[in-house]
């Protein structure tokens, strides 16, 4: 049977121990001021303190130097006097402690401990449940620790227990709250938690960078949070658009969170940056705006035309902004697909020649093959219909772009497993249409958005696009003020 | 009044005015009017009312002409005018979701029809423009205009809590 009742100086112990440890947010001075208390209250040589860490009593502190050794050691839970403390939650006054000896029932008793004449060992109870235990030795002047040492060490224990348990929690909430910032940070969308009046609570580096790019002030969040979310609902999605000065697009849903009473208390919203993905639909809905105008244009004029030779030429220009458009079309998909069969590439050049050539004959375009037209048959493995393509292409711009006296050269050998091609075309209006930039089919989309230019020429980025298909490589390069010359290589297979 | 900075004391607005009108374009010259008054009394230059009431003419029409295609027939207008900043809202209820850099950029390049300006003006006459969608209520557009005199530092705006 422990009492209640505590003297005088039990009571003005405890008094200042709760004092001491009620501010304290150290866990270790916790554990070393009650300690020392648990000392003090039951006149005891000296005191230790285990703590539960799962499955296991871990001693945490101890008052004796020469029991310090005891320190981090960790028992099973059940096992020793104090193991036993900690599993059922009862005290134990005891005799003769080294009989029955925690360290020594697991076989690893530290060497010169001191003898100890009597033990008294409590439970540190919390909600109930002993989370520790603390013990006290050797009784001074007498040979046992007494019910009121029980008693008074129980409120003691039980009041280290709370807090023990307040600093761990603490603890946890810190570690969560550190968590959950490093969860914040690592998104690189932006997600913030504000009160209902707009006021910020947490948000992530995203947020600031989204809306105050440079860290220049500005009224967009105030007037983002002011707009994008109701308040009459729970949650809700919205698109906005910061125009200017920003140039983003956002996508943003939030959530009411309600307090304990059901009352609304914050708001988390969540916004991810959409620019990029808008970027690319507003681009190619302006670019086929361009062009459907433009076709509807070639389309009024030829139903307008009585003439047939001037219908025909404006319907020509209709099949070759639908080739283009096609062609943007595979160009858009990404890598094209080829169907590889065994043919001569000396043969397909030949052939695509033939067709070109009373067209350029016709114009006065003169014609220098004699690499390639002299060249024995070269077996390959490549796709016919697109490397045919590339040849006709390559033709039909001499025929677009030379004038009379104007000159087309090809020059053709074979060199380390390749096929090496150089197209040269030398007449005035060469470099405006094929240069360097003719390849890039995003730089000619980005002149029909521009206004810069009002005719798409896809043409040589669909051969680069063949050509690239087949792995081999192209080229583009301006020489002087009439020259420009293709190079590509196709591997030989 | 308080400054608005960043984020960590940013906070919800009102605007002082808020004014209902049927989505018809005769309406759009009393609006402006109440807007000139405003800033009329308040000292504005000419210059920066002329670019404020063009810009919200824009919006306004923009709203006409777009937003009562379905939903209700009304536009509402959110007014806050301080010496410092000039701070206009067009809502209409049409819901309609678009992209305005789409007009802006095909307004500067494109040689046919009408229409498509309007964005294109507003970014240029305002200094902040801000668009809001939620898709089949409503669309807002928000725009801002710092007085040339008074940078954002001297400039206020009223607060107000959520349910206000």
């Amino acid at each position: 049977m422990t009492q209640d009742i505590l003297n005088a100086r039990q009571s003005e112990i405890l008094i200042s121990t709760w004092e001491s440890i009620g501010a304290e947010v150290d866990l270790e001075k916790i554990l070393s001021i009650v300690t020392h208390a648990a000392k003090l209250i039951t006149q005891a040589d000296h005191a230790s303190m285990a703590l539960v860490e799962g499955a296991k009593l871990c001693f945490v502190f101890s008052s004796n130097d020469e029991t310090n050794q005891l320190n981090r050691l960790r028992i099973n839970i059940g096992s020793g006097i104090p193991g036993k403390v900690a599993r059922d939650g009862l005290a134990r006054r005891i005799k003769n402690w080294q009989y029955d000896s925690p360290v020594s029932s697991q076989g690893s008793k530290p060497k010169n401990i001191t003898q100890s004449r009597s033990m008294l060992c409590v439970p540190m109870l919390y909600q109930n449940q002993p989370i520790g235990t603390i013990q006290v030795f050797n009784k001074i002047g007498v040979e046992q620790f007494t019910a009121d040492d029980e008693s008074a060490l129980q409120k003691l224990a039980n009041r280290a227990a709370v807090e023990v348990e307040r600093l761990r929690l603490n603890e946890r909430a810190v570690k969560e709250s550190r968590r959950i910032h490093g969860i914040f940070e690592a998104l690189t969308d932006g997600i913030m938690v504000v009160d209902m009046l707009g006021n910020p609570i947490i948000y992530n580096k995203a947020v600031e960078e989204l809306f105050f790019p440079d860290g220049k002030q500005n009224f967009a969040l105030t007037t983002y949070l002011s707009n994008a979310i109701s308040t009459d609902s729970s949650s809700g999605n919205a698109e906005v658009v910061l125009f200017k000065p920003h140039n983003l697009i956002l996508s943003n849903r939030y959530v009411t969170l309600s307090d304990a009473a059901g009352k609304p208390s914050e708001i988390v919203v969540s916004i991810r940056n959409i620019s990029d993905q808008r970027a690319i639909d507003r681009r190619y809905s302006q670019f086929y705006a361009f062009i459907l105008h433009k076709a509807g244009k070639i389309v009024a004029r030829a139903l307008k035309s009585k003439n047939q030779q001037t219908r025909n030429a404006i319907l020509s220009k209709q099949k070759d902004l639908i080739r283009n458009l096609l062609f943007l079309t595979s160009l858009k998909s990404g890598p094209l697909r080829i169907e590889k069969e065994n043919c001569n590439i000396v043969d397909l050049y030949l052939r695509s020649k033939q067709k070109a050539v009373p067209g350029m004959q016709k114009k006065g375009i003169i014609l220098e093959d004699n690499s390639i037209a002299d060249f024995p048959p070269q077996a390959c493995r490549i796709d016919a219909t697109r490397i045919g393509q590339v040849f006709k292409t390559l033709f039909r711009k001499a025929c677009r772009l030379l004038s009379e006296a104007d000159k087309m050269r090809v020059i053709f050998n074979l060199n380390a497993g390749n096929f090496n091609f150089e197209v040269i075309y030398i007449g005035k209006q060469v470099m405006e249409c094929i240069n360097e930039e003719s390849l890039d089919w995003n730089k000619s989309v980005d002149k029909i958005n521009s206004g810069e230019s009002s005719s798409l020429d896809l043409d040589l980025a669909m051969v680069g696009h063949v050509i690239n298909a087949h792995k081999g490589h192209i080229d583009i390069k301006s020489e002087g003020d009439d020259t420009s010359k293709i190079y590509f290589q196709i591997p030989m297979e | 009044m308080t400054q608005v900075t960043c984020c960590n004391t940013t906070r919800k607005y009102s605007f002082d005015h808020m004014l209902k009108i049927p989505s018809n374009i005769r309406e759009v010259g009393k609006v402006r009017n109440f807007v000139s008054d405003l800033l009329d009394s308040l000292g504005y230059a000419q210059k920066e009312k002329m670019n404020i009431c063009l810009s919200l003419d824009e919006a306004l029409a923009n709203a006409v002409e777009h937003g009562n295609l379905k939903g209700q027939p009304t536009v509402e207008v959110g007014i806050t005018i301080t010496p410092g900043v000039c701070i206009l809202q067009v809502v209409d209820f049409g819901g309609y979701t678009f992209n305005p850099e789409y007009f802006e950029k095909l307004a500067e390049a494109k040689d046919w029809g009408f229409g498509g300006r309007g964005i294109f003006l507003i970014k240029k006459l305002m200094d902040e423009v801000y668009y809001f969608f939620h898709p089949e209520e409503s669309t807002s557009v928000v725009m801002i205009k710092y007085r040339a005199v008074a940078g954002l530092s001297n400039v206020g705006i009223n607060k107000q809590s959520s349910s206000g």
